[in-house]
């Protein structure tokens, strides 16, 4: 339960984030790890699955609503059927998140040290 | 080593999210692409979009309102000038920014920024045909013109209003794939485009290719090349009475007036074709017993369209039509009294000299140095270099071509180039007049300001009236000058005077009872000036012959006429191809069989349609080639279709085997006709509507459309009709149109490709013109905007 809301919790900080950088997916999920003390693992897991959430949902909303026209051509840029892209797209997201969250759990090595 | 352990993490990250943030050669920066608030998502409009909306502008006089109808197409109801084209910016840019900004960087040659070093041989060549020196030169012109003053300005303030308003999630997509962002408008871009239109519509250079023909055939060029073709249907109709000129034509000086060509053995296909059509059928003819317009201009076929529709509304204008994206009013289009539209007319308004350079800052001119005044060129290349030309410009234009910058065919000496757009010129006053001109008269006065590129206008008006003016500004030349490349060491060889635009050739409720042009011959031998130019005929007998039999012309006749695919070529020239090959071997082939039962019609899923345009493609080249075998290494160019069908149809006996020769021809087209999987004719000359950016999924190919250049229906591989038009002018004009796009430029909105289906049909939209006297249909409002000052 404790890991679900944290991770509902990351997902619309990095929401609220994204409106001023894309980079806010990694910044958010490192904040989190550092400050809830996450072991790499989890850090990573929390933001991969936080920001595959987030991203998700955005993508479908947007997908929807535009009756896929743009990202069916934005595939095709890429090579790729429509929806390996649109799983390809959440998953470079979801992966930076981790690379956030697992960054910030390792940063736990050095409060280690100081305490 | 904790520290390390803990900070590796970090750094890893660090690193791809930095990687992710910045464009890497060619890949635009992918974590900001792909990101769903700001990327490429952010451009994935709403197909359900509610596009009402309510601004401020502090810039605006008086409230402004915009109506747009189902097909997003804006009416902008002002109250005044400034208001109309502060509207007008806005919306263009509003739809079709990224399109404004890489057509005038395509004129002016600052596209090395974007594209790198692969593009600055094309970039030197725009700086050095003069577009930016010619742009400047005619803004200031309208500058000085206190309407097209505030239009541009007005139009300025409204693009940079919603540029002004953007962020990166509002960019158009183009401009998130390719990294780079919209620069501020300024009135030059606006005059650079028209100078981008001017040189596309007379950057045909075919001096160099006739000298070097007219050094080597001697006497058989003028046979092979005339300036006229005998059974040319001009346009102005034959027998059009021309007041006696008020300058008398120059004679040819004595001397040495032509340039002594030193070739290297380079050669160039110079690709034909661009074209367009327009016609007016008076009233006498039609069943309604009023004059109906019709204009299709077939240009290049790209995404975002070049084409904007709108309607501006004014108390003194009315006006609905295309504008061009980046200018200020309609170009094509019709008002409550009028409609408008025009074809390029080819007479030669680019020469090319021979310049006798001194030293570096001279040029000799009657014996005499010169001094070049020279401009200094600076092209910005990627990552903040520049690329600094010097373009020396003489008496006869700027030095275009010398030992810096080599002339493709390989023309050794310096080569200078007068053109036409470099002189100060207002084409924005004649649409601006013509956008608001009630008559005859008025409309006379509009086209006068166009100078170049010269148009053939074609006019109709509610009061019956229909007219037609091969209109732009001419020099009064001898016979022969600028045809081939000038001795530019001499003065004898300068341009002369101007010939007053009243004396252009034109025509008003001819006999006849229409009028029309197709890019063909301008006038019959009585008009009393010398021209020369690249004129084609095909298309302009067909429409001849097809008026010529109308009467009770309805608007479908019309629109059918539009559409029509009939081979003026082939009807001419197969049955002689097929006589000539009986008794051969190929008579009894099975494609030889579908051409002996061909309409000559070149329709979409016709295959003869392929067989005869291989066919005759592959002799014409081969004969050609034989017969100019000595100069095969130096230059392909070729006697004209038109030409080339009246000497093979004809008695002349200008080639000894020709039945060899067209076995041979057939032979290898059924070759590569029997590799094809698929004959249709569409799927062979596949007609491309192709994004700006050419990536093939925002792009439309092999369209199922028939017709070909020398047809009506002039739907090539990437050109064709841009924009069909046609008004029938009852009190309150009735206008149908269409054109291969759609409002929007965003490839990520619905109303990006809208109307391709239509187009590729030969359907038409009926266009909703909201007249002076009557408020709007409900129907034809579906979103508002709100404008207030």
């Amino acid at each position: 339960m404790k890991n679900i809301i944290t991770v509902i919790v990351t997902a619309l900080l990095a929401w609220v984030a994204s409106q001023y950088a894309w980079w806010a997916i990694v910044v958010i999920p490192f904040l989190v790890a550092v400050v809830l003390k996450f072991k790499g693992g989890k850090g990573f897991l929390i933001g991969f699955v936080s920001i595959a959430l987030l991203w998700s949902y955005l993508i479908l909303k947007t997908d929807l609503a535009n009756e896929h026209i743009l990202s069916a051509k934005i595939a095709g840029v890429f090579g790729l059927p429509h929806i390996v892209f649109l799983i390809v797209n959440v998953f470079l997201g979801a992966l930076i998140g981790g690379l956030g969250g697992w960054s910030g759990a390792a940063m736990r090595k050095i409060f280690k040290s100081n305490s | 080593m904790r520290i390390v352990k803990a900070i590796l993490p970090l750094v890893c990250t660090t690193i791809i999210v930095w990687l992710l943030n910045k464009p890497i050669g060619s890949i635009p920066a992918l974590g900001k692409l792909l990101d769903p608030v700001s990327g490429f998502w952010a451009n994935a409009e709403c197909t359900d979009k509610d596009f009402n909306s309510t601004f401020e502008f502090v810039e605006l006089n008086d409230d402004v309102s915009v109506w747009f109808d189902e097909r997003l197409v804006p009416h902008i109801n002002a109250t005044n000038d400034y208001d109309l084209y502060f509207l007008q910016g806005y919306l263009h840019a509003y739809f079709r920014l990224f399109q404004m900004d890489l057509q005038t960087r395509a004129a002016s040659g600052d596209v090395c920024e974007l594209l790198g070093d692969k593009a600055l041989n094309y970039a030197r060549g725009q700086r050095r045909k003069g577009m930016v020196y010619g742009a400047e030169q005619s803004l200031q012109k309208m500058e000085a013109n206190p309407n097209t003053k505030t239009a541009l300005d007005a139009y300025k303030d409204g693009v940079n209003k919603y540029i002004n308003s953007l962020v990166f999630k509002d960019y158009p997509l183009e401009y998130k794939l390719m990294g780079f962002e919209p620069s501020e408008w300024k009135n030059i871009n606006t005059a650079l485009l028209l100078k981008y239109m001017a040189d596309d519509l007379t950057g045909k250079v075919d001096d160099i290719s006739y000298s070097y023909l007219r050094k080597v055939l001697g006497e058989e060029f003028e046979f092979l090349f005339p300036d006229r073709i005998n059974a040319s249907t001009p346009v102005i109709p034959r027998g059009t009475k021309y007041d006696a000129p008020t300058i008398e034509q120059p004679l040819v000086p004595e001397g040495d007036i032509w340039a002594d060509l030193q070739l290297a053995n380079t050669n160039e296909n110079i690709e034909k074709g661009k074209g367009s059509n327009n016609w007016a059928v008076a009233p006498q003819r039609t069943k309604n017993g009023h004059a109906i317009l019709c204009n299709d201009p077939h240009l290049s076929l790209n995404l975002p369209a070049l084409w904007f529709e709108v309607q501006l509304h004014t108390n003194s204008v009315n006006a609905y039509g295309v504008s061009l994206p980046g200018a200020p009013g309609i170009i094509i289009g019709f008002n409550d009294s009028l409609s408008w539209g025009f074809t390029n007319n080819y007479r030669d308004v680019k020469d090319y000299y021979t310049i006798k350079e001194l030293d570096n800052d001279n040029y000799e001119l009657d014996g005499k140095p010169m001094k070049y005044q020279k401009r200094v060129e600076v092209i910005k290349l990627k990552g903040g270099k520049e690329f600094v030309d010097t373009v020396k410009y003489t008496i006869h234009g700027p030095v275009m071509y010398d030992a810096n910058y080599k002339e493709p065919h390989g023309v050794q000496q310096p080569l200078a180039m007068k053109w036409m757009g470099h002189k100060p010129s207002n084409e924005l006053l004649a649409v601006y007049k013509l956008n608001r001109a009630d008559n005859y008269d008025e409309f006379v006065d509009a086209i006068g300001n166009f100078t170049c590129p010269a148009q053939n206008f074609i006019f109709s008006d509610t009061k019956g009236n229909i007219a037609l003016w091969g209109q732009g500004q001419y020099i009064n030349k001898w016979k022969d000058q600028g045809r081939f490349v000038m001795n530019g060491a001499t003065s004898k060889t300068l341009w002369g005077a101007e010939i007053p635009v009243r004396e252009n050739p034109h025509a008003l409720n001819p006999e006849q009872g229409y009028l029309s042009s197709a890019n063909q011959t301008v006038t019959d031998s009585t008009y009393p000036y010398y021209y020369n130019g690249d004129f084609v005929e095909f298309r302009a007998w067909r429409i001849n012959k097809a008026l010529d039999s109308m009467y009770y012309v309805t608007v479908k006749d019309l629109q059918q006429l539009q559409r029509d695919v009939h081979s003026v070529l082939a009807e001419q020239v197969l049955p002689t191809m097929l006589s000539y090959i009986k008794t051969t071997e190929i008579e009894t082939h099975e494609y030889i069989k579908e051409l002996n039962g061909w309409d000559y019609k070149m329709d979409a899923g016709s295959r003869s349609a392929t067989t005869f345009h291989l066919w005759w493609n592959t002799f014409y080249k081969e004969i050609w080639e034989e017969g100019f075998g000595f100069a095969k290494e130096k230059i392909v160019f070729y006697p004209s279709q038109e030409r080339t069908a009246e000497l093979f149809v004809g008695d002349s006996v200008f080639y000894q085997h020709v039945q060899d020769v067209l076995v041979l021809s057939f032979k290898n087209a059924a070759d590569s006709i029997s590799s094809l999987e698929n004959r249709a004719w569409y799927k062979v000359k596949n007609t491309s509507i192709n994004h700006l950016t050419k990536l093939a999924p925002f792009s439309y190919t092999s369209i199922n459309v028939g017709g070909w250049g020398n047809t009506v229906n002039a739907m090539k591989g990437n050109h064709g009709p841009s924009w069909r038009m046609v008004v029938e002018m009852a009190d309150e004009p009735q206008a149908y149109g269409v054109y291969p796009g759609g409002q929007s430029g965003n490839p990520g909105s619905k109303y990006y490709g809208t109307f391709i289906d239509k187009w590729s049909k030969g359907e038409y939209y009926n266009l909703s013109f909201i007249s002076n006297s009557s408020q709007p249909k409900e129907e034809q409002v579906v979103f508002k905007w709100k404008c207030k000052k």
